[in-house]
């Protein structure tokens, strides 16, 4: 109740100001979207991204971020978009690994590469010529990896969600 | 109206820190997402199957481990990993306590109590992930699986050359308490685990590990543990040895078939003056291997998994001695086959059947356990 007076008081005091109650509820809605706001890259992360890109697309490119989410581009040379790159993150064992994949205009997939991992386990994910199998086949035919069950699974089920969420998107635009 | 001003300041303040979502409180205070929630355990049926064993031939059927994960990431960078055990039902431990904190891109180093790097189920040992109802007796007599101590550790990966490592100072075992050997010939150092609790500290001792697993489908991995036991009795030498150990292991599967084999020499120094001392048979070479293989009969018929495997395993904590007799009956053979169905990833019902023998005699003695795995991992995805 003592809470309750205080911020009866606190309103009574800034009457005028602002519509602070509109304030404060609009604090307690700001609150769940900040924890669930979008996962921003590291510098590290980024600079990784751009490097792999720049070594991928041997020309002169830009890149743009696409409406579907901040951290998915476009990439344009002479004004035509010759592909897409999304980076996303998904869990390890007990932490997270960045990765980048690269779709085509047509959005086939051309490359995934694992940028940052954090933790001892399941590192095994960024080799590579396994990662390379996703180019190939559907997800749930991958390999599986020995000591790496958590991390492998992760990254199936999350390349698959990509996957199927950048081909609606695809199609909704065109 | 001053103070009215310096109120909507601090309003402001508040509400940008909050949607910056790096606001440490908030982070003391938790978000759902960076719980990480887990979990496995194994509860085991054992049945001496020997017409003629009056000694051994009741059956034990025992939850015998239930371990929950708790995990939290602070943020990217720091993470806390905990693991509580239940073992048979009665007994607790702390399996693993400690901070993870990245220092570069996939480099970390963590802080805390520990698994020792050495060989694969000290590291792996989520039943689900390993054929056999118990863990490989390598991993009990000559790696004293859960081997875990209270260290600081360094580890990484290096993606363009397919390796992951991991370095360690750690506690040792505890050889000698209070005018008594925790060694013993039979189990080796195995009685000397310290597990954080209340762990003498005499000498740190260093571990690390090596893995490959740049060819597909394989992973290779080398181990070392090298330095003292503990002692409760520093002054002396006699309560101590010195401890060597090297690990090599490898992982294969392709397809339907999976295969495993894992190569453990300890060499102890030192133990003639121990077992002098301290009335006790430790050996001064001990030796362990194993090799198994399995295929997945349900490969392209099912999602589910019906793995059929065999394998073969020698242990002996007497390999070689200093000063005392040699026990053959330390030099221990079991055979296996059995059957592992995998209803998911994360659970399975297991069987084996086992055959286990020693130099000493010529006899085998028959064993049947049945099991149910688990094992979890619960993420909030933000």
């Amino acid at each position: 109740m003592k809470l309750v007076n205080y911020y009866l008081k606190l309103e009574n005091e800034v009457k005028g100001v602002l519509p602070f109650r509109w304030g404060v509820i609009l604090f307690f809605l700001a609150f769940p979207i900040s924890v669930f706001s979008q996962w921003q890259p590291s510098n590290a992360t980024l600079n990784k991204a751009d490097k792999i890109l720049s070594q991928f697309f041997s020309s002169e490119y830009s890149k743009s971020a696409i409406d579907l989410n901040s951290n998915y581009f476009q990439i344009i040379t002479s004004d035509s978009i010759i592909a897409y790159a999304c980076l996303q993150q998904a869990p390890s064992k007990h932490d997270r690994f960045d990765f980048l994949a690269i779709y085509s205009s047509e959005m086939e997939l051309l490359k995934l590469r694992v940028l940052a991992y954090r933790e001892n386990y399941g590192g095994e994910i960024a080799n590579q010529r396994w990662l390379n199998q996703f180019l190939t086949r559907p997800s749930k035919n991958v390999q599986a990896i020995s000591g790496a069950t958590i991390s492998v699974e992760s990254l199936k089920r999350a390349v698959s969600n990509l996957n199927r969420q950048m081909k609606k998107w695809y199609e909704e635009k065109s | 109206m001053k103070i009215s001003l310096h109120l909507l300041l601090l309003f402001t303040l508040v509400f940008t820190t909050a949607l910056s979502a790096q606001n440490s409180s908030e982070n003391i205070l938790g978000s759902p997402e960076k719980l990480i929630i887990g979990g496995y355990g194994q509860i085991d049926g054992n049945f001496n199957l020997d017409e003629n064993n009056s000694m051994n031939s009741n059956g034990k059927l025992d939850v015998h481990r239930l371990v929950s994960f708790l995990g939290y990431r602070f943020n990217e960078k720091v993470t806390f990993v905990s693991e509580i055990e239940y073992e048979h039902v009665v007994e607790l431990y702390v399996e693993q306590a400690f901070l993870d904190y990245q220092i570069k891109n996939n480099m970390s180093i963590q802080a805390g109590l520990m698994l020792i790097p050495m060989g694969i189920q000290n590291l792996y040992h989520e039943p689900p992930t390993f054929n056999g109802v118990e863990r490989t007796n390598v991993d009990k007599y000559i790696v004293p699986t859960t081997w875990r101590e209270i260290g600081l550790a360094i580890s990484g990966l290096v993606p363009e050359s397919s390796l992951k490592y991991q370095l360690m100072v750690v506690n040792g075992p505890l050889g000698f308490n209070n005018g008594q050997s925790q060694f013993s010939g039979k189990s080796g150092i195995r009685g000397g685990r310290q597990k954080g609790a209340e762990a003498i500290v005499s000498d740190f001792d260093f571990a690390g590990r090596l893995s490959y697993f740049g060819m597909l489908g394989w992973n290779l991995g080398a181990s070392f543990y090298k330095g003292n036991s503990e002692t409760t009795d520093f002054k002396a030498d006699s309560t101590q040895i010195g401890i060597t150990m090297l690990g090599l292991d490898a992982r294969y599967n392709n397809g339907a078939f999976q295969a495993r084999g894992q190569y453990i020499l300890a060499n102890l120094e030192n133990t003639s003056q121990f077992n002098a001392y301290t009335s006790s048979d430790l050996g001064s070479k001990m030796f362990g291997y194993y090799l198994e293989a399995g295929y997945n009969l349900l490969e392209d018929k099912s999602e589910n998994e019906l793995v059929a495997f065999a394998r073969y395993e020698n242990y002996n904590t007497h390999h070689e001695t200093d000063g005392i007799n040699t026990n053959l009956a330390y030099d221990r053979t079991d055979k296996t086959i059995g059957f592992s169905y995998k209803l998911d990833k994360g659970a399975a019902f297991k069987a084996d059947y086992q055959l286990k023998s020693n130099a000493a005699s010529t006899e085998e003695s028959k064993h049947l356990n049945l099991g149910i795995a688990v094992w979890f991992y619960f993420y909030e995805i933000g």
